[in-house]
């Protein structure tokens, strides 16, 4: 809102520079934004932004208030005891019918008769009007902008020859109720929509704006001023429902100041008896009664210094009080009684005036103290602990960490299995991402196409962030830490030493096989396991201790057509509480072998559909306890061997904790394994 | 021996203990043994002397010029065995093979950098739901229905019929529900507000709550906490301002601003005292207890210490913008 400050002169004494002044009012919680001078150099004007809890700041006596009070100086209303011409005679016949005093617990207004519409606003009128972004249009609505602006009291002038039936009525809309406002707007209005209306038709939202049809013109002679006030919550849900706000609605709906309602009145009759010079003035015709009803909070000294942490002294806290037109008396030593004015709505309890004493006595002023406590060790929390080690890993390999939207569009998702049972988003800001995630993958797909759209070789990703969705059965959202990691293109760049090469599965695998084992998860197991949007066969699920912890795969190539990639990109997602809850942080050491292992290779020729794992498993079966590792270093197509087969070879590492092992102790066992896995496979030796 | 000749001596031979090049021998020569040598200094001296005083200064200093003369004969006939090995096609020049690093995103570097100092003075890190409750984001929180202190947090309402929390102050009300005080604790996360995407807003971000509730902790002592962790993060001569403000669930509230070059005065958190209806909300009682929280907004830091221009950067994951952190 903008505040002129040459009116502010007409209620506080301004000492300069006003620069000042806007600094103390930000520090003391009425933010200046900027202090700027108008185009005519005439006036400056303050830039204030205000906080929901302090509606009483959206006037320029409200703000000239504040200035009071926090430089501690006198507050004028020059115009306050110069009431208007109190007119005792009725309004010919005008009644005002008050059928909802909930919503509208006192409405007021004022008939009055030949107007001259051509007087133009006086210049100070025109010139305040203006500084604070205000058009001029015609006296009578410059009238009640300029009261608006002044005491925060939003006023409506109807066409008094326009209303039908001299009657004003302030009921419920009927349902499919129409009415044009005065910006034009068709409104179709409900019965929760509460209206000013003559004796046919609604006239007025009720404190947000009036109907085209009875507005003021040039051709208006007689008038019928409203000053009311509207409950906030009614206004609001009008103006939210319709989609339709004013400057008037903006206040009605933070709470205006119940007796604002007549001083605006008087102060608008005024200026239009001045200005308008009516033949005749009603008098004033009201309906229901103010609601401002007299607030006492009781606050006590040692409650203040308790909870700011500062002691000031009683007389400077009665200060605060004063200076904030709070009428306070010391009941002994300890306790203030306060009395809470109407313009104060805001304050209601012993905290509020508590941070009033703050807020004027100076935030700067109140000193910075450590809290007292013995020292205690945060706990910490293993998922937490484990997200963070995780990060350092990835990272560590290579991979860069992704921040990505937790809202996606439903690219390359399966409707039924992937999107049946995902949390959706009704009002979402881009109504393509409407999904609360069900996995990773998609945000991590954008992130490929980007990075891959500048060309680089090299991809690879993880985002730690949850998924969502909501389970069978159940009503509520269910979510849960997650990492995906993504890797596409080449595992390694060319150099001047090194060769590039692709990225493979067996790349994305082994580096989850090692993140497990180094997280003390070495007995994961890795099983088949089709999922929507990997290709298969090839997607494989991790299980430990019998849960499921994750999952890898390849991409489908339909979900990366969808995205537009080409290259192959490879995915995994691990479930982070799986992992954590199964994760050993407190490692046992085992003894160092202290005797030489000794190495022996086996190379089998097997068909192409024999799964290289099982050969492993088995060998590992049949090796017992002296087999420490078996490691697959080589694999080979073509040559000597035969189409449709392939050569496995693998070196078998045998120790002994208990001695050195001879070529003899081996010999044995490792042709023993040879037979077997040879017989077990139908395998060839090469 | 004579203390002048003692000290040369044991100068001399650290000298020599570190000489591994002939470079270096030939410095040693210079220093100790040339022409104008310190030894010759001692000789120089030796000639002011009178006596026997002079008589024992010159064995001395003879004995140590032996002494150096042939340690340096013989430090020079161990390098000299040192012939540089021929490496035809050894370039030392040649790009060192790097590997290649991934980095962690800078949100999370914030985060864990602003975590780590409130870590440090024994706040422990928590987090909570994303999907929400109109209690835990609204309610509790003293933020009434229909109310004009809401607009600051319009909210995305999910098919499961509860929103997307629009602040972190949500974990907040959960973690009081579930303990008792005293509690000092941090939590990180994300949060969405439909607001419209540009340079500085996005419909999702992310936010740092903390909370600190006992019996006696006081406005005063958020304002120490707060100064120290400000330092800590923008350096020791931050300068930094409290200015009243209004938050539904703190009272008294107020926004932090610190002193930016060229930019003024720059609004960093918000915090205040915990509003007593807070404490009722998750049952304590507001006489016997009392507290602080805070909240701030880690892109919003995150881009005024590392000059990044447009939040929109951080979710779009550009190798070539990750790779500077």
């Amino acid at each position: 809102m903008k505040i002129s400050t040459n009116w502010l002169k007409d209620f506080v004494a301004l000492a300069p520079p006003l620069e000042r002044i806007a600094e103390r009012l930000t520090l003391a919680g009425l933010e200046v934004k900027k202090v700027e001078a108008t185009p005519d150099r005439k006036d400056v004007v303050f830039e204030i932004e205000i906080t929901t809890n302090r509606p009483d700041w959206l006037s320029h006596l409200g703000v000239a208030r504040e200035i009071a009070a926090v430089e501690n100086t006198a507050l004028k209303v020059p115009w306050a005891s110069a009431k208007a011409e109190a007119s005792r005679t009725p309004a010919h016949g005008w009644k005002i019918h008050l059928k909802d005093q909930d919503a509208c617990p006192y409405y007021t207004g004022v008939y009055m008769e030949g107007i001259d519409p051509s007087l133009p606003a006086p210049d100070f009128m025109r010139d305040r009007l203006t500084a604070c972004g205000v058009r001029p249009v015609s006296l009578i609505v410059d009238i009640t902008n300029y009261v608006l602006l002044e005491t925060g009291q939003p006023l409506h002038a109807f066409d008094a020859d326009l209303l039908r039936g001299k009657e004003i009525l302030v009921r419920r809309a009927r349902s499919g109720e129409k009415m044009t406002a005065i910006d034009g707007k068709e409104l179709i209005l409900e019965p929760s929509d509460l209206v000013i209306a003559d004796a046919d038709r609604a006239v007025a939202l009720a404190g947000i704006m009036g109907g085209r049809e009875t507005e003021i013109s040039a051709r208006t002679r007689n008038i019928f001023l409203e000053s009311a006030f509207f409950l906030p919550r009614g206004v609001r849900l009008s103006s939210r429902r319709i989609g339709l706000s004013s400057d008037s609605s903006y206040r009605f709906e933070r709470r205006v100041d119940p007796e604002g309602v007549d001083l605006g009145r008087e102060r608008a009759v005024s200026l239009i008896q001045q200005y308008l010079k009516p033949r005749f003035t009603s008098a004033v015709l009201r309906a229901g009664q103010s609601p401002a009803r007299p607030v006492r909070i009781h606050l006590t000294s040692g409650e203040l210094e308790k909870r700011l942490g500062v002691k000031i002294k009683p007389h400077q806290i009665a200060s605060v009080f004063t200076r904030l037109g709070l009428e306070s008396k010391q009941d002994g030593a300890e306790t203030w009684k306060v009395e809470v004015p109407s313009f104060r709505a805001d304050l209601t309890e012993p905290v509020d005036l508590l941070e009033e004493a703050a807020r004027i006595y100076g935030f700067e002023e109140i000193p910075e103290t450590l809290p007292a406590r013995a020292p205690s060790i945060p706990n910490e929390d293993a998922r937490l602990k484990l997200e963070d080690a995780t990060r350092n890993y990835f990272s560590g390999l290579g991979f860069f960490e992704a921040v990505t939207f937790s809202l996606i569009s439903g690219r390359g998702l399966d409707p039924e299995k992937d999107l049946g049972n995902a949390v959706k988003v009704h009002n979402p800001q881009n109504s393509e991402l409407c999904w609360m995630r069900p996995h990773l993958w998609p945000g991590l797909l954008g992130v490929v196409q980007k990075n891959t759209s500048f060309g680089a070789g090299r991809i690879m990703f993880y985002e730690q962030a949850r998924v969502y969705r909501i389970p069978e059965g159940a009503k509520q959202a269910h979510e849960e830490p997650a990492i995906g990691i993504v890797m596409s293109g080449k595992w390694r760049l060319k150099n001047w030493l090194d060769s590039e090469r692709e990225a493979t599965f067996h790349d994305l695998k082994g580096i989850l096989e090692s993140y497990l084992a180094c997280s003390g998860l070495g007995g994961a197991k890795f099983e088949p396991s089709p999922r929507p949007f990997l290709l298969w066969p090839g997607a494989e699920k991790i299980m430990i201790a019998g849960r499921e912890a994750g999952f890898l795969g390849e991409i489908s190539p339909a979900v990366l057509k969808a995205w537009d990639l080409e290259d192959r990109v490879f995915y995994a997602e691990l479930f982070l509480p799986v992992l954590a809850e199964a994760a050993v942080w407190k490692k046992t050491f085992r003894e160092i072998p202290k005797f030489p292992a000794v190495e022996r290779d086996l190379a089998v020729v097997v068909e192409e559909s024999v799964h290289a794992g099982k050969i492993e498993e088995d060998i590992r079966s049949l090796g017992g306890p002296l087999l420490k590792e078996v490691i697959l270093f080589d694999l080979f197509r073509g040559g000597r061997v035969p189409k449709g087969y392939k050569n496995l070879a693998f070196r078998l590492v045998y120790q002994s904790r208990e001695r050195t092992l001879v070529s003899a102790d081996i010999q044995t066992l490792h042709g023993e394994i040879a037979e077997k896995i040879a017989a077990l496979f139908q395998a060839s030796f090469q | 021996m004579e203390p002048m000749v003692e000290d040369l001596a044991r100068e001399a031979r650290q000298f020599l203990s570190r000489v591994d090049s002939s470079i270096a021998l030939e410095d040693f020569r210079i220093a100790y043994l040339g022409k104008k040598s310190k030894l010759n200094g001692l000789m120089e001296h030796l000639k002011t002397l009178q006596g026997e005083e002079r008589r024992l200064f010159g064995i001395a200093a003879n004995a140590l010029k032996k002494e150096l003369e042939a340690a340096f004969e013989e430090k020079k006939s161990s390098l000299g065995t040192e012939r540089p090995v021929s490496r035809p096609g050894f370039d030392p020049t040649l790009a060192g093979v790097r590997p290649s690093l991934g980095r962690i995103h800078p949100i999370t570097q914030t985060i864990q950098e602003i975590s780590g100092i409130f870590r440090r003075l024994g706040f422990e890190r928590v987090d909570g739901p994303e999907i929400e409750t109109e209690f835990y984001n609204f309610t509790a929180l003293n933020i009434p229905l229909d109310h004009p202190s809401r607009d600051g947090f319009d909210t995305f309402y999910t098919s499961s019929g509860q929103l997307l929390r629009s602040q972190t102050s949500t974990v907040q009300i959960r973690v009081m529900q579930a303990r008792k005080p005293p509690l000092r604790i941090i939590a990180p996360g994300r949060v969405y507000r439909p607001d419209a995407v540009d340079a500085s807003h996005s419909f999702m971000f992310h936010q740092i709550e903390g909370l600190m509730v006992d019996e006696s902790v006081t406005f005063s002592d958020l304002k120490g906490i707060l100064h120290l962790f400000l330092r800590e993060l923008f350096g020791a001569d931050t300068k930094i301002r409290f200015r009243p403000h209004f938050f539904p669930f703190t009272e008294p509230s107020v926004e932090v601003d610190i002193r930016w070059a060229q930019k003024g005065w720059l609004e960093i958190l918000g915090a205040g005292a915990v509003h007593p209806n807070v404490f009722k909300a998750v049952g304590y009682d507001p006489k016997s207890v009392q507290g602080f929280a805070f909240g701030l907004g880690v892109e919003r830091i995150a881009m005024l210490r590392h000059g990044i221009p447009d939040i929109r950067l951080f979710y779009e994951n550009d190798m070539r913008f990750l790779e500077q952190f």
